[in-house]
């Protein structure tokens, strides 16, 4: 559980996201394990998974039992399906405590490393304080630096799939088994080489009593052309090559013979086991999936990895469970199910590592030039208005470049909605900065670029059984400012049509938008809605903007105009913006306080102030 | 006849009648003229209605309000040309409702709330003011007709001259019972007979 921060959550207790998150998927009653044992502290909440971390808000307290835990931290996930009065469950496997997992602390670590290792030649002395990621192309070996993303030879690109670095130190499988067998952090393994991997099979074939770890594996690559394919398939979805082939079944003899030469080996913890065929799956898989990687490698790193596979899903591993384990485990206990797709869009989210490819701080990248770059960038250098002039001409070019791929087609327009926001705010800004805003074509600009704004809009695939009450947050979150800019009360359908405008794409219907809105005060939301006698309905916010102060506003308004004038509903709707169904509303409620009186003519229903009152015969 | 409190509402006055009746600036005021949903403003209005009633039936000796009679309901009390605002019947009806329940008025009872009999002075007062006279004119002890007390040489100068009968009914009724005065049943409602015993009521 100390793996777990506090998060900060917005005035509706939904979580906060950070610039480019996004919520995946939502699943309400979900409690926590810690390890095995239940965690007392989070029986009941609501699961948020984002790009980027896996959220619990407390059902009774979120405030204050709120937490996230990163996804990088999570080595691998366990789905249990639930049996009898068992609700199904997730395991998720963390990484050790003081393990180099965690890419974003290691990119930091790129600038002070000089890029010339290879791997083959790399001591394992120097190679303990480099501990930057690098990866093996798939085609040509050749070992690139982790944040190249193409192979600096033949120009492949990195895997998808195994974006993980290969190098011991820093793959996930390979380095938590390898801490659990020492039992200490140490990174004394030279990285994506031959001696690396020989070195690993040493060390683990010396003391496979492993039983921890674990993980989901990406998919089969395929032996043709590298495609890592999901588990199940029996062909490559790519080139259509088999992937069940005879060579599994040969890699699977083979890895039985491992398995009695190992059994030997080993010392006593482990016991023989039986059950080689169950695994066998889950083994030629996993060796698949390395197999690009390890083919070259050596058949020490096959039979050290085959080994490894056959200890992992061995009957043994219950037994040789460290108390250190469980706490590098975490189960969500899904007690209104919803654990299906909760797993798919976990393992998804944890494929596509969005922490990843998230946009650096400009200072990590800045390089350090050497003397001659210096002196060339020099002398391109332009000085004064011309760069300046320079520079605001290649923003204006790649805005443009970026508007362009948006509206191309709704797909586009929908995986681009982060940065059209984040145009649309910078627009927002810089205008606001500028003195010319008397403009009123610009003030309503303005406006277009405000109602903008809903970066991932909660659907009812992420949000699931919980929909409603995420719109109803989320539409709280959006609409409280323009319903109070608004004068505190807005009729729905206005609101619907605001709503749906910065949603963009993911439409909601009315009945969602109704129903969401009848949530308010269950959810404890500072807004309310609000039937009219009429039949209106409206949302409005809760205390500031009370009946009383409409009708005072309203009569006070009336008071000032000339004798005789009276006030339409159309007049008042135009003269403080809100819709004449809504002014009409609003004047009625102050009639029948007393405060006005109503006139019918062929001149249609105006108000008036009521001297009735004041009158003294 | 508005004080300073009402001009400042800031309606203009208008000028005063032919026959010299002014009405109250809140007669120009447009919302007069539409029956109130607001319960407690509709009383503010019924009211005020109510006492300009009074005042124009006083003023021109009316007694008569018949809803059927076209010239009542565009006469100058409910329909002000000036701001083109005129009550329906339905609103005058309900006036008049208002001004029943308070004894101003009275529906005429076969007329079906049609017409009504404005009380711009109460039966009782009208009683005592008729017993008054024919003491003070040393009419008592002897027979009038009701003629007599209506369009009589004599009663010329009084309020009660050109009194409604129905009015005169009703005071007569009054005092009879009370014992002042005794009917005597006449060939029609002018010949109808009323003798005074003693002063005083």
């Amino acid at each position: 559980m100390d793996r777990w921060d506090p998060i900060q959550l917005t005035s509706t207790f939904r979580p906060q996201l950070e610039p480019y998150e996004t919520i995946q998927i939502t699943q309400d009653q979900v409690g926590l394990y810690d390890g095995r044992l239940k965690a007392e502290e989070y029986p009941n909440g609501t699961v948020y998974l984002t790009s980027e971390r896996l959220l619990y808000i407390d059902a009774k307290n979120p405030a204050r039992k709120s937490i996230g835990l990163p996804l990088r931290l999570i080595s691998g996930i366990h789905n249990y399906g639930g049996f009898m009065s068992s609700s199904p469950k997730i395991t998720l496997e963390l990484y050790t405590r003081g393990s180099i997992a965690d890419p974003q602390s290691s990119s930091d670590l790129i600038a002070s490393r000089d890029n010339t290792s290879t791997g083959m030649d790399a001591s394992l002395g120097s190679l303990s304080l480099k501990s930057e990621p690098s990866w093996v192309c798939s085609i040509c070996y050749h070992s690139n630096q982790g944040g190249v993303m193409k192979c600096a030879v033949c120009g492949v690109k990195k895997p998808a799939g195994s974006d993980t670095p290969t190098t011991p130190a820093a793959d996930p499988f390979l380095l938590n088994e390898h801490l659990y067998i020492n039992g200490v952090s140490s990174n004394s393994h030279s990285q994506t080489s031959l001696n690396a991997a020989t070195g690993f099979v040493d060390v683990t074939s010396s003391d496979p009593g492993y039983g921890g770890g674990g993980g989901d594996h990406p998919g089969i690559a395929c032996p043709a052309c590298t495609f890592h394919n999901d588990p199940f398939m029996i062909q490559c979805e790519i080139c259509g090559t088999q992937l069940q082939d005879a060579e599994s079944v040969a890699f699977m003899l083979h890895r039985q013979q491992q398995h009695q030469r190992s059994i030997s080996q080993l010392p006593s913890t482990i016991a023989p086991s039986g059950s080689t065929s169950t695994s066998a799956n889950e083994g030629s898989s996993y060796f698949k999936d390395n197999s690009s990687t390890t083919s070259t490698l050596g058949k020490g790193i096959v039979s050290s990895i085959s080994n490894l596979v056959y200890t992992r899903n061995s009957p043994t591993r219950d037994s040789s469970k460290t108390p250190t384990e469980d706490t590098n485990s975490v189960k969500l206990s899904f007690r209104a199910g919803g654990n299906g797709h909760f797993h798919s869009a976990l393992k998804t989210a944890m494929a596509t590592r969005a922490w990843e490819s998230k946009p650096k701080p400009e200072v990590a990248k800045k390089p350090v030039p050497n003397s001659a770059d210096s002196l060339t960038t020099s002398t391109l250098k332009l000085g004064g208005i011309s760069a300046v002039m320079r520079k605001v001409e290649t923003n204006r070019i790649e805005t443009d470049q970026v508007l362009s791929q948006a509206f191309q087609d709704l797909q586009g327009l929908m995986d681009k909605a982060a940065e059209m926001v984040a145009l649309a705010e910078t627009i927002s800004n810089r205008l606001a900065k500028s003195n010319i805003m008397d403009n009123e074509q610009t003030a309503t600009f303005k406006t277009y670029l405000l109602s903008m704004g809903i970066a991932a809009p909660v659907t009812k695939d992420t949000a699931g059984a919980v929909f409603h009450k995420e719109l109803a947050r989320e539409l709280v979150e959006f609409i409280l400012p323009i319903v109070e800019r608004e004068g505190g009360t807005m009729s729905l359908m206005d609101v619907y049509c605001v709503f749906n405008r910065a949603r963009g794409v993911e439409l909601i219907s009315p009945k969602d938008l109704h129903t969401a809105c009848t949530l308010f005060l269950d959810l404890n939301l500072p807004l309310r809605l609000r039937k009219f006698d009429s039949g209106l309905l409206v949302i409005q916010t809760m205390a500031r903007y009370s009946d009383d102060e409409v009708s005072e506003t309203i009569s006070t308004r009336i008071r000032r105009l000339p004798p005789g004038a009276g006030l339409s509903a159309v007049e008042l709707a135009s003269a403080i913006q809100i819709s004449v169904a809504l002014a009409q509303e609003q004047l009625l409620m102050t009639e029948a306080r007393g405060l006005i009186c109503r006139d019918e003519s062929v001149e249609g229903l105006k108000f008036f102030d009521n001297l009735f009152a004041k009158w003294e015969i | 006849m508005s004080n300073t409190s009402n001009a400042a509402l800031g309606l203009g006055q208008s000028p005063a009648l032919a026959s010299g009746f002014q009405f109250p600036s809140i007669h120009n005021f447009p919302p007069f003229y539409t029956l109130q949903p607001t319960a407690s403003t509709w009383k503010n209005q019924a009211d005020l209605w109510s006492t300009i009633v009074i005042r124009y039936y006083r003023h021109h000796r009316l007694y008569l309000l018949d809803l059927d009679d076209s010239t009542i309901t565009n006469e100058q009390l409910f329909n002000n040309l000036r701001i083109n605002r005129k009550l329906k019947p339905e609103t005058i009806q309900a006036i008049v409702d208002e001004m029943v329940k308070k004894g101003d008025a009275e529906w005429d009872a076969t007329s079906k709330k049609r017409r009504a009999i404005i009380y711009w002075r109460k039966p009782e007062d009208w009683a005592a003011m008729i017993s008054s006279w024919v003491f003070e004119s040393g009419l008592n002890n002897s027979i009038l007709t009701y003629y007599e007390i209506a369009h009589g040489d004599n009663s010329e100068d009084q309020e009660f001259y050109n009194i409604h009968p129905t009015v005169l009914q009703k005071s007569m009724d009054i005092l009879v019972k009370r014992g002042v005065a005794a009917t005597f049943q006449g060939a029609n409602f002018e010949e109808m007979g009323v003798k005074f015993f003693r002063a005083g009521a």
